[in-house]
């Protein structure tokens, strides 16, 4: 028994499920899309942290959805019908993911299959999950547009949000959050942490994050912070798991 | 912009020609332009009717059993979506998983089940009029080919259900699975089967000269602060945002005939808007 076993009726009688687990996100148009480059040493790290750390780790989709939401936006299709064709893709990702880390035990588990979660982590396997949550056709109508609102990175926040676990991770090709996207204008200013009501308030267009993260954040129950990473920069992903500040921190508590 | 399938190489990564091509998809300008083209309908033609769970089936026979013979007369000649509430065991599970401490993501799971117990429930009442209870994938085949089909109302988010703006019970209960499977689909009409006339401007329960409100529409409803509003409110927040479903209505199931009038289009019970 860890101390987050002996620990788990904190937050108002709620339990913490998987205390110890780490919800990692690997961005797929961030990272996957870069092939090799990228996601080997992304994934040689994530491997040498799975002795002392465990890990969920939730896949993006990447420019193969943003083709998707392309070609059905302009057929007229519904965002329900978006929602399912992204899950698919972000599930493709999802199991290169899984091939890449099978040296390092890892398992994918679908949705159905959550219950062999305490279990595959107890045993050290980092787990592999699809990024999308499975709202498919019940997509909730967005605010804008005709994307669905909740895709990756919310629904690998949920899953650290159920599960009460221990960090909420995102690793992408920026140092975390900036003022407007640092592709496109250089004069985008890095933002190493803010609470989430002031970046709501800040209403910038352009985010290194979904937008309904930083909503839900507002209501969550456990994963009230979370932390945006560059895993481009070997270290990185080892310093977030231990902890440590080194991208956009986004807090519902400051 | 080129639709050759070929990849390109920007800033690192390998990217698909498209509109949206290296975008973060955050930014409002460039999702507005992938609401340009208006949604296609998939489905107009089907009614989602959904049954309530405390209002109609845990009435038992004498509550459920017109509401069933209603519905069994009109699949004849309308194509019908039917959906499931989850009532009275769902609430005792939502209320014994709290007090355990279990998330909401959880009180979802179980809420599914409860709904997809009371829609087999009703598909067996409903087996001589050939209704079917089969996955999503199966739903268009089924109605296209004339049978009644009955499902869960719950969405299944599950685990991924949004963490409540209060308390600790999912939002999206079987009022708003209902209403997005619709929504999805692009059905036209939303039915939502209960034990009340519609919207009442003060709780019938405790007020009896309450007026019944024969149409409001969804900013009209924010802005009058209803007590006891007979339905989940996220379906009013999605009816504002919605593309194909454009109104909701609430019928009294306990009234003989008056599913069957809201079926055929006509204005009883409440109509709720998008406006």
């Amino acid at each position: 028994m860890t101390a987050g076993d002996t620990q788990p009726f904190e937050g108002g009688g709620l339990v913490r499920i998987l205390p110890r687990a780490n919800v990692v996100k690997i961005g797929a148009q961030s990272l996957i899309d870069r092939g090799r480059s990228a996601v080997f040493p992304v994934v040689e790290e994530l491997g040498a942290n799975a002795a002392e750390h465990q890990l969920i780790i939730g896949v993006g989709a990447g420019t193969r959805a943003r083709h998707m939401y392309d070609l059905t936006s302009k057929l007229g299709l519904p965002t329900g019908l978006m929602a399912t064709l992204a899950s698919g893709v972000s599930e493709q990702n999802a199991m290169m993911i899984a091939a890449l880390m099978a040296r390092y035990d890892a398992v994918r588990l679908a949705k159905s299959e959550f219950t062999q979660l305490p279990m595959c982590l107890a045993a050290g396997s980092p787990v592999i999950v699809t990024g999308s949550p499975p709202y498919h056709w019940w997509e909730p109508p967005p605010s804008v547009g005709r994307l669905p609102e909740y895709r990756t990175d919310s629904g690998v926040y949920l899953i650290a949000e159920a599960f009460g676990a221990r960090s909420m991770i995102y690793l992408k090709d920026e140092d975390g959050l900036y003022t407007d996207d640092p592709k496109k204008n250089p004069d985008a200013t890095f933002i190493p942490r803010i609470s989430v009501r002031d970046l709501i308030a800040r209403d910038f267009d352009e985010l290194v994050i979904e937008r309904k993260v930083l909503e839900m954040m507002v209501f969550a129950r456990w994963a009230r912070e979370i932390q945006i990473v560059n895993a481009l920069i070997p270290g990185n992903v080892t310093r977030a798991l231990n902890g440590e500040h080194v991208g956009t921190i986004i807090t519902a508590d400051g | 912009m080129g639709s050759s399938g070929r990849s390109a190489e920007i800033s690192g990564a390998r990217h698909l020609a498209s509109r949206l091509r290296a975008e973060s998809l955050q930014s409002r300008d460039i999702l507005r332009r992938t609401d340009e083209a208006s949604v296609r309908p998939l489905l107009p033609d089907v009614t989602v009717v959904k049954v309530g769970g405390a209002s109609i089936l845990d009435r038992g026979p004498e509550a459920l059993l017109p509401v069933i013979c209603e519905l069994g007369e009109l699949s004849a000649d309308h194509s019908l979506l039917i959906t499931a509430g989850e009532g009275a065991r769902a609430r005792h599970a939502y209320e014994i998983a709290t007090d355990l401490g279990l998330p909401t993501g959880m009180l979802s799971i179980l809420g599914n089940s409860v709904s997809g117990q009371n829609a087999q429930i009703i598909s067996a009442l409903m087996m001589d009029r050939g209704a079917v209870n089969v996955p999503i994938s199966l739903v268009p085949t089924l109605l296209n080919g004339g049978a009644p089909v009955v499902m869960s109302g719950m969405p299944p988010f599950e685990w991924w259900e949004p963490p409540p703006s209060a308390g600790h019970t999912p939002q999206y209960r079987t009022d708003a699975g209902s209403f997005l499977v619709a929504e999805g689909f692009g059905c036209r009409r939303v039915i939502y089967v209960k034990d009340q006339d519609g919207l009442y401007e003060r709780d019938p329960a405790t007020a009896a000269a309450a007026a019944l409100i024969p149409e409001i529409s969804a900013s009209a409803l924010f802005a009058r602060h209803l007590p006891a509003l007979p339905l989940e409110p996220v379906v009013v927040e999605m009816l504002v945002n919605a593309r194909s479903v454009r109104h909701v209505q609430l019928v009294n199931g306990l009234t003989p005939g008056a599913v069957t009038r809201a079926v055929r289009g006509e204005p009883v019970g409440t109509v709720i808007t998008a406006g």
